[in-house]
């Protein structure tokens, strides 16, 4: 009988001290919440363009690519997702790239040149997204605790 | 029925909570002697980068000028990308004159390989330049010496390899300290000595694509956010491909004094990813980062080293870099501040 009471006892110390142990474990950090959601302009999705979350008080920012039906999910260096609070969303699109998925050179090849001027070979592109969306973007959305879609529908005349 | 004698024996229950108890005891201080040993792992690492900014400045002494990020021995084409680095420049002022005269005697000799090239004299990895809390990469076949610490180019990374007097773009002035090919005096720091990035760390690099240490490479976007996206959503320690190989581990080639092996960008927040324009890449948006819990040490040019928190201000990571950023201020906040050395924006550090 006493074996039994110890035990039940034991059992209850050792179940305490085991979600004191676990609990202190989580990580202290600003917090992240997960967001994703679709990209259109005019209805129609935009692919390939660049999403950036900036916290409007300052801090980290995420960002994601869109894939060919316009969906994001963002990350950051923190992790997944963003920094809950208010963001200043900006899409940019992105330069066509000139040297594709190329293998890379042998540098120990004699006839080897590293190409030092892409990036003034790279040609010049035209944004197509309005600039309030982007260099001037006035476009805020809030991310909150838990899981949040964020669609964004942009329209080309203001 | 009475018992006479009991013998003397642990029950199961009873051993059982003695081990529970142990279990948990050992589960407490086990994190507790990790950290301690993390923390003295970290101090020597902290010492290691204040050793080296004091050789920095004992070399502007001798000198009356920072040295170059890199220098080539003789202009000629197929050498046209064979700088040297400034690791190999500050050699004298560690107590490693005898490999630094090696070296110097063979450029005389012009005998001296490409700096990537695992060459017997210079195969060595220098305890100064390690930072004990990293790991080795695990390809070292073209990885002559590891170098944790590197010199800051600021905050621009188009360009940033080129030198002043480059045939093509002459004129090209980073916004950081170190350029190769460029030697400036702390006079030239308008934004303050203090305020001014001169060496961060950076993990040598472990599996290709894993954070930190990381390289993406053909990078679509010059900024940082286009950096940051490269990150996998689904897994966010890993980069999405094409990413660098394993016989570039970015801190494998201390003697190549090109940004993309000896140098960083103070543009995306530390511990993030870093990013190649093209696949080959010349121009690098390094990134610093490091093994330690939650950021990483940076040296100040006036030799104070402070540890950044990952989570530091970086201002508008959307904003694109400029192929001649001039004066213009910092638009990546406090940490892209700090890392232009006379950028108009003199911001201190909390």
């Amino acid at each position: 009988m006493l074996n039994v009471i110890v035990s039940k006892t034991a059992q209850k110390i050792f179940l305490a001290c085991f979600l004191v142990v676990a609990g202190g474990c989580g990580s202290s950090g600003p917090e992240l919440a997960p967001v994703s959601g679709k990209v259109t302009m005019d209805g129609k999705a935009l692919a390939n363009v660049l999403v950036t979350f900036t916290p409007v008080g300052g801090g980290t920012s995420s960002s994601a690519v869109t894939d060919q039906e316009g969906r994001y999910t963002l990350s950051c260096h923190l992790g997944q997702g963003a920094l809950v609070g208010q963001h200043r969303v900006s899409i940019h699109s992105q330069a066509p790239h000139a040297s594709g998925q190329a293998v890379v050179p042998d540098e120990d090849d004699p006839s080897y040149q590293p190409d030092p001027y892409a990036s003034i070979r790279a040609p010049a592109f035209e944004e197509k997204i309005p600039a309030r969306y982007n260099t001037k973007s006035e476009l805020l959305r809030e991310v909150k605790r838990g899981k949040n879609v964020i669609d964004l529908e942009l329209t080309s005349q203001p | 029925m009475r018992r006479v004698c009991k013998p003397f024996a642990f029950t199961l229950v009873e051993l059982l909570v003695v081990i529970a108890i142990i279990g948990i005891l050992v589960g407490l201080l086990l994190p507790a002697v990790q950290a301690a040993r993390e923390a003295a792992r970290r101090t020597q690492c902290v010492n290691n980068m204040k050793q080296l900014a004091l050789a920095m400045h004992n070399y502007h002494d001798t000198y009356g000028v920072f040295p170059a990020l890199g220098v080539r021995t003789i202009n000629v084409p197929a050498r046209a990308w064979h700088f040297y680095s400034w690791a190999m420049m500050i050699l004298p002022y560690i107590e490693q004159r005898n490999l630094y005269d090696d070296v110097m005697v063979a450029m005389r000799e012009n005998s001296v390989p490409a700096p990537w090239t695992n060459w017997p004299r210079w195969n060595r990895d220098l305890p100064p330049y390690m930072c004990p809390s990293d790991i080795a990469p695990p390809d070292r076949s073209k990885s002559p010496a590891l170098l944790n610490y590197k010199a800051c180019v600021g905050d621009d990374y188009l360009q940033n390899h080129l030198t002043p007097n480059d045939p093509k773009v002459p004129g090209i002035v980073n916004r950081g300290i170190f350029q190769p090919e460029r030697w400036v005096s702390m006079s030239y720091i308008s934004d303050g000595t203090s305020n001014t990035v001169m060496l961060g760390e950076m993990v040598v690099g472990g599996r290709p694509g894993e954070l930190p240490g990381g390289v993406a490479l053909n990078m679509q976007t010059p900024s940082p956010a286009g950096c940051m996206a490269r990150i996998d959503p689904n897994n966010p320690r890993m980069l999405t491909p094409p990413v660098q190989d394993s016989s570039r581990p970015v801190g494998g080639r201390a003697w190549y004094g090109l940004p993309n092996f000896t140098g960083f960008a103070t543009m995306v927040p530390p511990n993030g990813p870093s990013c190649l324009f093209t696949l080959d890449g010349a121009e690098f948006m390094g990134t610093a980062s490091s093994r330690h819990p939650g950021g990483v040490n940076i040296a100040m040019a006036d030799g104070s080293v402070r540890f950044i928190s990952q989570t530091i201000d970086t201002g508008d990571q959307a904003a694109t870099d400029v192929q001649n950023p001039g004066s213009r201020p910092s638009p990546w906040g406090v940490w892209g501040a700090l890392g232009s050395c006379s950028g108009g924006e003199a911001v201190s550090l909390p």
